[in-house]
């Protein structure tokens, strides 16, 4: 008997989960089906390769010009130039990111609110936690196809070496996380807020304190760390023989 | 037949407002159940705490036995819900909406096939099973919101004012709907501030006001208790003492139960008689020498009858919630 008995409790145990994926699963299709209608998101996907293409055989040809000029060797050179392509394509993806993932949350919970569906959700069975983890997967499974459509193009910066695949593989990981992060950021106040408009101007906001704010505190203690408390800040005008400034950054008033 | 909603002093306070105060109500099963009152009576708050989308302040409902309170989640299996107010995800097809719905309970991929060709086919819009839901009019989308209630199979049906907003041929073909769902075994609770919309379609009516149910029972036990119980009232010719004359002498007469002076000179008769009683009645007032201005017996339709419950009370104690 125990031998039947332990099947069924596991059963009923595994329920709820059972109930909260095929929830999941349900907001998921419903909401990738709107998304993936018609040719917008093919075209926006087609679109963005381009515009990455573009980009990254600008900073190609950029430092091209620069790095080869001043640099010694050929292979050295190649290394370089993948470095700085890399580097660059990763940044602007961050940017789109930071930009696209609490765009695509901002409104998930609240336009149900305004366009008065989110009673006919709230009394099927599906739970809280399914209806917001199928938002965000939905949300993100579109970001994700971006970020994953551009790994092919970023594989570019292998044919001019300097960067290592486990580095790409980090890069990745860390747009992922951000996505993830950023994408609940703007899932969370789509809860809280009445009005995806207000959802969306505090989404924005806290996504700036988590950037630019961020890398203003870290600016910030950096430079009050290293230089300590030097009487420097205290005097009316930089020392021209400053020996943190180079001959090429000294102030023009110096002469 | 058993009773399938069950209210007992349901209570629902907002910010100390009380919408709901000590409602009760029983439901049979199988019926079609009008909850009638005023605008702000209480009904949408009633059926949103049977709906399980509000919690009461105090008091207990239950659908199939079931505490709304205590059992959300098993409660949301047997009801389906339809608000007053709602909006449709627009940008989705006919078939993908109730899809969704049908995926929302947990349906397997073949029964929400066979559940969307027939559910259409109910609400007579199987020809539109491709288009997309921003498309249909708006009496078309009362009846696909009516079938994405539908798609888990309900046992009751909880209707929030489903007519209001359409013209009169999708009221009527909303009623012929409601009553195919009967005869399929639905129990439905519906509920309009418009007692005629419902008069015709309902088996048993609660009328509403102030979160109170101020009568209930079968429409036809409803009507032949008003008519026991009907209202005369008479004007006299002569200022208030005359008045005062007559109501002592309506007092005496049989068939009158009860004889009222309101302050503004007319007398209000509880009348237990018939139309030929009300006629000797008059004859006899005349012959004694009262001079009758007006005579007149309150109407008898369900619709005076509301007004006079939502306006004065219950006329005469003649209408109880007492089932």
């Amino acid at each position: 008997m125990t031998s039947l008995t332990l099947p069924g409790s596991a059963l009923r145990r595994a329920a709820p989960f059972a109930g909260a994926f095929a929830g999941i699963v349900a907001i998921g299709t419903k909401e990738l089906r709107g998304r993936m209608r018609g040719r917008r998101a093919f075209v926006v996907l087609t679109v963005y390769l381009a515009l990455l293409a573009l980009f990254g055989w600008m900073v190609y040809l950029m430092n091209e010009r620069t790095v080869v000029s001043y640099l010694g060797t050929a292979a050295f050179a190649s290394a370089q130039i993948g470095r700085e392509i890399f580097k660059a394509l990763l940044i602007l993806e961050t940017v789109l990111v930071v930009f696209l993932a609490p765009s695509f949350t901002a409104g998930a919970i609240s336009l149900e609110r305004e366009k008065q569906t989110l009673d006919l959700l709230a009394v099927t069975p599906i739970s809280s936690l399914a209806i917001v983890l199928g938002k965000l997967a939905s949300a993100l499974a579109y970001l994700f196809l971006l970020i994953v459509a551009s790994i092919p193009l970023m594989a570019i910066v292998f044919v001019f070496g300097g960067v290592a695949p486990d580095d790409v593989v980090r890069g990745y990981l860390v747009l992922a996380t951000t996505a993830v992060g950023l994408g609940s950021v703007g899932l969370f106040f789509s809860a809280l807020a009445r009005r995806t408009q207000a959802a969306t101007v505090l989404t924005y906001f806290t996504v700036l304190a988590l950037t630019a704010g961020t890398t203003f505190v870290f600016a910030f203690w950096s430079i009050m760390a290293s230089s300590g408390s030097s009487s420097l800040a205290l005097r009316p005008r930089p020392s021209c023989r400053s020996p943190t400034s180079g001959g090429a950054r000294r102030p023009p008033s110096c002469g | 037949m058993s009773t399938i909603v069950r209210v007992d002093g349901l209570v629902k306070h907002y910010d100390g407002v009380a919408a709901v105060d000590g409602l009760d109500l029983q439901v049979e099963e199988g019926e079609i159940f009008g909850l009638v009152g005023p605008n702000g009576a209480g009904k949408t708050t009633t059926l949103r705490i049977l709906a399980t989308l509000l919690e009461p302040t105090a008091g207990e409902a239950e659908i199939a036995g079931l505490s709304v309170r205590r059992n959300p989640a098993a409660v949301r299996r047997v009801l389906g819900f339809m608000p007053d107010v709602f909006g449709v995800y627009d940008d989705m097809k006919v078939w993908e909406y109730l899809d969704f719905f049908g995926r929302c309970y947990g349906l397997s991929a073949d029964r929400r096939r066979r559940m969307i060709g027939d559910l259409l086919e109910l609400v007579d819009l199987a020809d539109k099973r491709d288009a997309y839901v921003a498309e249909l009019s708006r009496g078309m989308q009362q009846r696909l919101c009516l079938a994405h209630a539908l798609v888990h199979d309900p046992a009751v049906l909880l209707l929030d004012e489903p007519a209001s907003g359409l013209d009169p041929r999708a009221r009527v073909e909303l009623r012929e709907l409601l009553r195919e769902l009967r005869s399929l075994g639905k129990t439905i609770l519906i509920s309009s501030h418009i007692l005629p919309e419902l008069e015709e379609l309902c088996s048993s009516i609660a009328i509403i006001d102030h979160g109170r149910v101020l009568a209930q029972g079968r429409v036809a036990e409803i009507e032949a208790r008003l008519r026991l119980g009907s209202v005369l009232r008479i004007r006299t010719v002569g200022g208030l003492p005359t008045a005062e004359e007559a109501r002592a002498w309506f007092a005496e007469q049989p068939a009158v139960a009860a004889a009222e002076l309101l302050p503004d000179g007319t007398i209000e008769l509880g009348f237990t008689g018939d139309d030929a009683a009300a006629a000797d009645l008059l004859a006899a007032a005349v012959g004694a020498g009262h001079r009758i201005a007006t005579f007149a017996r309150a109407a008898s339709d369900l619709e005076e009858l509301f007004l006079q419950v939502t306006a004065n009370g219950l006329p005469g104690g003649a209408i109880g919630g007492d089932r």
